[in-house]
């Protein structure tokens, strides 16, 4: 296992979960895997940056990242 | 105050936030601002304020009762009126130095490059995501700067899209171009909000057209006012 700092925006933030801060995930999870699992719509998850830095589904989480997720926003 | 005195000190607390160079700069300068709502609303009056010379906007709508809660512009005895029109009065009593000139046009593929082909800059208001695709296609025609804005609820995101840039298909992805819906319908839009992320894009537009400052190019700032939180996020 591995910890990463989780951060949801708007009004994703309903799916933090309370240890947001110090978030436990299986080794080498992908950031589709996370949303998954923290049971976020994919279409829903529009923007992901991890360390400040935008990413892609795909990508791979490691200990200690930060991780955001961004809904999409258009009015 | 004489028509002198006006003309010395209307721009006085400009500086030396600004310097008379940069203000004359501002002066030459033409922004066009696409959509004279919650966002595009403020974004015009602070460019009437600063003293942009030639501000050209284009909104198709009308004021409804909605609109209230946070468009500048809108007023009780302006609900079923056109935007433009109101844009156009409100800013000419503001600052009768510049040019103003409001368009009540919907922004299409057809009509979108002759709109903004002589502008410095122009500045993203819209609602719609896939009508950004439809401007931007447009900015990277002319060649021109993009600075864009969204909101919904007490969140919102600026960025500032050069001609050679990706741009939105960065922020919304290759597919926000045919189907992606933002969740605006879901939140709403706040005042607070607008007013915060139009503030944004209008710093985004001077500095721009002033070759000042860090700019969000291939960054995009987002923005939970809830939460009160703020990252500037690497897009590339």
């Amino acid at each position: 296992m591995i910890n990463i700092e989780l951060r949801l925006f708007a009004n994703l933030s309903k799916f933090s979960p309370k240890n947001s801060k110090n978030f436990p995930i299986d080794n080498n999870m992908s950031v589709k895997q996370l949303i998954s699992k923290l049971g976020v719509d994919i279409d829903q998850a529009k923007i992901i940056f991890i360390n400040s830095r935008k990413k892609n589904y795909d990508d791979r989480l490691k200990d200690g990242d930060k991780v955001g997720i961004f809904p999409p926003v258009g009015g | 105050m004489t028509g002198n005195s006006l003309l010395t000190n209307r721009y006085s607390r400009n500086f030396k936030s600004l310097t008379q160079t940069e203000q004359k700069i501002l002066g030459k300068s033409k922004v066009c601002i696409i959509g004279l709502g919650g966002l595009g609303g403020c974004v015009m009056e602070m460019l009437a304020r600063i003293g942009i010379g030639t501000i050209k906007g284009m909104d198709n709508d009308t004021f409804d009762s909605t609109n209230l809660n946070r468009q500048l512009f809108s007023k009780e005895d302006l609900l079923g009126k056109s935007k433009a029109e109101a844009a156009e009065k409100r800013i000419k009593s503001i600052n009768s130095q510049i040019k103003i000139n409001c368009k009540k046009e919907l922004l299409t593929k057809e009509n979108a490059y002759e709109l903004i082909k002589d502008s410095d800059i122009v500045i993203d208001c819209l609602d719609s995501i896939q009508t950004r695709f439809v401007l931007q296609n447009a900015t990277k025609k002319a060649s021109i700067p993009l600075v864009t804005g969204a909101i919904a609820g007490a969140s919102g995101q600026v960025s500032v899209i050069f001609p050679s840039d990706k741009g939105f298909e960065l922020i919304y992805g290759k597919k926000g171009r045919d189907n992606s819906k933002g969740i605006e319908n879901e939140l709403g839009n706040l005042a607070f909000c607008a007013f915060f992320i139009s503030s944004v894009q209008v710093s985004e537009c001077i500095k721009v057209l002033l070759k000042k400052g860090n700019i969000l190019r291939n960054k995009l700032l987002i923005v939970d006012l809830f939460s009160n939180s703020f990252e500037i996020i690497k897009l590339n």
